[in-house]
């Protein structure tokens, strides 16, 4: 691993698309982890620093919200990007960071509503990691 | 006639025992009138008989009587009787044709034997002179089977006897009867008992009276013919003018005057009484004495002493003489209580001919009522009845109809309600859809992106793979999102897995369940996924679905999270049993929880339709769905008959 290389952690529960984001990312030459839940994201977190948290929000165990307010707890820096389809629970604007879910509310760096387009989110993780 | 409350007498049983009664009461008054009328007649027929008979008996005997006055008097005129005097009065010699007097006798002897021949109750005949203190000249007589004519040494004289007395009074051509007495023999009554009436008549010579001609006449013959020739419920007396009886079925009783007993019939009837004369005739009439009734006519035998008769009566029973009527009396009501019972069944049949249409309406209202088919209404009818069905006719059609609107209606009922809950699932299923479709996009950006940096064949299709694997992802979704929110409602009954319903309820609430970190199982008890039940799948999937649903909405913020199915075969049912972690629901819940737009959610959260549209749908299944309150998690089951005989 380069020393200069930025870290991505993506948590997704879909397979599939996990996969595809880890391939997307390991093709920009980002060094890139996953995991496929919340609890399983917070191990690595404890273990390992990472540029970037690229996470899904509604995932079983911890969901991606709770993940993001568990990250900036441990890491501050570590920039956070939250995907989601939409729904009833989650109000938050494309593009923006300010997020609220059921009764709570955090900013974040991005949130991303899906399906996105993947040169608009390489451009805005790009910028992100400088 | 389905399940109604006991309906006590039928209209039919009413108006045919109704019908029924007046046929019967109208032909028990007629026929008691007619039947009366008839008894009346018979018995008046059979008194009839009674005097018709005794009339006869009357005459036979004074015609017998009569007889002997006629052969008397026949006898008279007989040349012999001239001859004998002609003969005694010239020394023995007649003068006209020169026959001495022994030849007279021997011809007058000749004639009394003919006579005695003839005539069975002649005992003797005889001619009596009165020289010699009324000295026999003739004298013929019967003797057992013999006639004899007696010789002249055992010829009496017999003036000092009544008859010749009397004979020797009347004038020529008149003939004294004596009263009847039993014959004697030398002053003794002989035996056996011979009743017997003597006829004698003077014969007059030149002007003088000569002597008499006197026949005897035995009435045993007589009587016992009498007695025999009655019909047998009838009881023949005879009595002379005091009473004493001359004929009496009891022969004992005969002759009291004679052998100075005092059998009489005023002893038998003591209300008799022979002076008393009729109204009819003064010669008959009839008496009611005690228990009997007696016809008597008194019967004048001799045209010279209008104070002589013979009382000639047959008695009877009055229960004899009313037992053709008592007969009749039987027979007819025999005959009305059969005609009260046929009437009673031709009231019946017409009763129920005229009932039926209404019975038919009965009917159909009662099939109505149960969700039959309707059968037949009587529509033709012209009359009320008709009218009636016509209008019963109109009602059920206009129910139909409302039942139809009601059907039609209930089923977007249903279906909305589907929607409902397929709208609360389509938040669970957006993610689940954009999860590939987040794929697809990607790969397919990324193919684009690689294309220029020279990507391998190999890459591409692996890439391409990927985009088909999650197309095909997106499609089963929404292909069972399209299936299930179908509307089901008439679908039909069809051989269904077990494994079917659960999948269905898997596709469904899985992902929303992973989500939530909800432990959701599916356990099968004693049967497998294959088992299968005849239902309608989607209904079925529904109201499973959706206890899930509210299992899910009952623990999804809980600390335990937990939903299971137990599948279970019980006798002919397999039971579903719905249990969550959340805590059992409360008595007061619990009583409302199946009642239509009961919730206990948040306004637009729930239609509060689910339970009871479900409970409804498992109706139609014959199936159950109920809450098991012993157990301390809330538990639905729902039980549903494995084959769909109903």
């Amino acid at each position: 691993m380069a020393a200069n290389q930025k870290k991505i952690l993506v948590v997704e529960d879909d397979d599939s698309l996990r996969d595809m984001l880890v391939i997307i990312f390991e093709d920009e030459d980002y060094y890139v982890a996953a995991a496929s839940n919340g609890e399983q994201a917070l191990q690595m977190l404890d273990e390992e620093y990472f540029d970037l948290l690229a996470t899904d929000l509604y995932m079983p165990k911890v969901n991606g919200f709770e993940l993001s307010i568990q990250c900036q707890k441990k890491h501050p820096e570590t920039k956070i990007i939250l995907f989601s389809g939409g729904g009833r629970e989650i109000t938050a604007t494309h593009g923006k960071g300010d997020v609220q879910f059921q009764d709570e509310k955090i900013k974040i760096d991005m949130f991303i509503k899906k399906p996105c387009d993947l040169t608009e989110l390489l451009g805005v993780i790009e910028k992100m990691l400088g | 006639m389905g399940n109604l409350p006991s309906r006590g007498i039928s209209i039919v049983m009413k108006v045919s025992i109704l019908a029924g009664s007046i046929a019967a009461f109208a032909s028990l008054i007629v026929g008691t009138l007619i039947v009366n009328g008839s008894a009346d007649i018979v018995y008046e027929n059979a008194l009839n008989r009674l005097k018709y008979e005794t009339n006869i008996k009357s005459l036979r005997l004074v015609s017998d009587i009569n007889n002997l006055s006629g052969d008397t008097q026949y006898l008279v005129g007989t040349p012999p009787i001239q001859g004998i005097p002609r003969a005694l009065n010239n020394a023995g010699i007649d003068p006209r044709d020169k026959s001495d007097i022994d030849e007279w006798k021997s011809r007058l002897a000749t004639i009394f034997s003919e006579l005695i021949r003839a005539k069975p109750n002649y005992l003797q005949i005889r001619y009596i002179g009165l020289e010699g203190n009324g000295k026999e000249l003739v004298r013929v007589e019967r003797s057992g089977s013999l006639i004899r004519t007696l010789p002249d040494n055992e010829l009496q004289s017999k003036g000092d006897t009544k008859y010749f007395k009397e004979a020797v009074k009347i004038n020529l051509g008149e003939v004294y009867l004596s009263d009847i007495s039993l014959n004697r023999e030398f002053g003794q009554v002989s035996e056996p008992h011979t009743p017997v009436i003597r006829a004698a008549t003077p014969i007059y010579f030149e002007g003088k009276l000569f002597g008499i001609l006197v026949i005897n006449m035995e009435f045993s013959r007589i009587f016992e013919d009498l007695v025999r020739k009655t019909p047998r419920e009838l009881i023949p007396y005879v009595t002379n003018e005091e009473g004493f009886f001359l004929a009496h079925p009891d022969r004992n009783k005969t002759y009291g005057f004679d052998l100075n007993t005092d059998f009489k019939i005023q002893e038998t009837y003591p209300e008799f009484d022979l002076k008393k004369g009729g109204d009819l005739r003064d010669d008959e009439f009839t008496l009611n004495a005690g228990d009997d009734v007696v016809h008597v006519v008194k019967s004048y035998y001799d045209p010279t002493k209008a104070d002589r008769f013979f009382a000639v009566m047959l008695a009877t029973s009055y229960e004899n003489l009313q037992s053709g009527s008592v007969q009749l009396r039987y027979k007819s009501f025999l005959i009305m209580a059969l005609l009260v019972m046929i009437s009673l069944v031709i009231a019946g049949f017409l009763a129920s001919r005229l009932m039926g249409p209404l019975r038919l309406i009965y009917q159909a209202s009662d099939d109505l009522a149960n969700g039959r088919e309707v059968s037949e209404l009587p529509l033709d009818s012209g009359d009320e009845i008709g009218e009636l069905a016509r209008s019963f006719d109109d009602m059920r059609h206009q129910l139909e109809d409302k039942k139809r609107e009601l059907i039609i209606s209930q089923g977007r009922v249903h279906h909305a309600n589907k929607m409902a809950s397929m709208g609360e699932m389509a938040g669970g299923m957006a993610h689940e859809i954009n999860s590939p479709v987040q794929a697809i996009n990607f790969t397919a950006q990324r193919v684009q992106r690689q294309l220029k940096k020279d990507m391998s064949k190999q890459e591409i299709n692996e890439s391409m793979e990927k985009i088909t694997t999650n197309v095909k992802k997106i499609a089963d979704i929404i292909d069972s999102l399209r299936k299930l929110s179908r509307d089901s409602t008439h679908d039909e009954f069809i051989a269904t897995k077990v494994k079917e319903l659960t999948d269905d309820i898997m596709n469904m609430t899985e992902e929303k369940f992973r989500l939530k970190d909800i432990d959701f199982n599916v356990n099968y008890h004693g049967i497998t996924g294959d088992n299968q039940l005849y239902c309608q799948r989607l209904q079925i999937s529904q109201v499973l679905i959706n206890l899930v649903n509210n299992a899910y909405d009952a623990v999804q913020h809980s600390k335990e999270k937990w939903i299971k199915i137990d599948i279970k075969k019980a006798f002919d049912k397999i039971q579903f049993v719905v249990t969550d972690s959340g805590p059992s629901i409360p008595a007061d819940v619990l009583d409302k929880i199946f009642d239509p737009m009961f919730t206990t959610k948040e306004i637009g959260e729930g239609t509060g339709l689910g339970l009871s549209i479900s409970r409804e749908i498992v109706a139609q299944h014959n199936g159950l769905l109920y809450v098991d309150r012993e157990e301390k998690n809330t538990c639905f089951v729902l039980a549903l008959p494995v084959s769909q005989a109903t």
